[in-house]
């Protein structure tokens, strides 16, 4: 019978770690047995942090977040005077 | 990144599962076997694109997850639930769904319903649960309900609190030796294989 091994040395038949332990997906203490194989709770904290900031500061989303529409559409839309009521409303 | 060999594809029941048999055959070979545990549809498509042979959707969802402080109080509907969850993303991978706590210690009855339930809704391919004693009996009825087990001793968390905390095991001649009997016992009851978590090398 295979021996999966977790803190049990390397003469098991296979390994297992748990999947937060060893991408570094969490706070705090890690058992001796888990190596870390990614910092993946410092990527995250750190991407979050950026985004927070653009969104604080208007850099995010730029022109290639956004969609757009045909020109005539636009042009119609704007005649119709959709645009100016919108505007007196908001 | 180093360039990863491509895991070999089997004809088997479902298109490219690796076929449990092979665990035998991997350990004859000298090959190591790989498992990691997941928790959804994209950690079980990365386990698989990783070239991962065993997931195991584990209780400790419970800590890693959820937050709680231990495994004890995760429900059978968790694993059930996340059990789907992974299965729609791991597909090479062989599927072992925790036993959670509470759900195979009340009679043979009840831990053959469970796991057959882990199988049924959730799509699991295996079962695992905690320690030796009464759960080697569990392991003998669930696979000869046709459900494959996955035994697992030493430091075993659902019973943490009787082990005194989250530490090693069988540090004494003596308990080394209970440790070995629970395990040989496992087999003896039909386990596919075993979990040694936390006990000297």
């Amino acid at each position: 019978m295979p021996t999966i091994g977790i803190g049990a040395g390397g003469g098991c038949d296979g390994q297992v770690l748990v999947w937060h332990d060893m991408l570094g997906y969490y706070e705090g203490h890690a058992p001796r047995f888990v190596k870390r194989y990614a910092d993946l709770g410092a990527t995250i904290t750190e991407a979050l942090g950026r985004y927070a900031e653009e969104v604080r500061s208007g850099a995010f989303p730029e022109q290639q977040h956004t969609y757009a529409m045909p020109e005539e559409e636009l042009r119609a839309f704007e005649e119709a005077g959709l645009a100016a009521d919108l505007d007196e409303r908001s | 990144m180093s360039e990863k060999p491509k895991p070999q594809r089997y004809a088997s029941w479902t298109a490219g599962k690796l076929p449990l048999p092979e665990l035998r055959e991997m350990k004859r070979r000298g090959e190591k076997i790989v498992m990691v545990t997941a928790y959804d549809a994209p950690s079980g498509r990365l386990a698989d694109q990783a070239g991962v042979d065993l997931v195991l959707v584990g209780d400790s969802s419970g800590m890693v997850v959820h937050g709680r402080e231990s495994t004890v109080a995760v429900s059978l509907d968790e694993i059930v639930f996340m059990t789907q969850w992974v299965s729609r993303g791991a597909r090479r991978p062989l599927l072992v769904a925790d036993m959670p706590f509470g759900s195979y210690e009340v009679s043979d009855e009840q831990a053959v319903q469970n796991a057959v339930r882990l199988v049924k809704e959730g799509g699991a391919d295996a079962v695992k649960l905690e320690r030796g004693g009464t759960s080697a009996s569990r392991a003998h009825a669930i696979v000869a309900a046709g459900v494959p087990v996955m035994g697992h001793v030493g430091l075993t968390p659902q019973t943490a609190t009787v082990l005194g905390g989250f530490k090693a095991q069988g540090r004494s001649a003596e308990r080394a030796r209970a440790l070995v009997d629970e395990a040989l016992a496992l087999e003896a009851a039909g386990c596919f294989a075993v979990v040694l978590e936390a006990v000297p090398a």
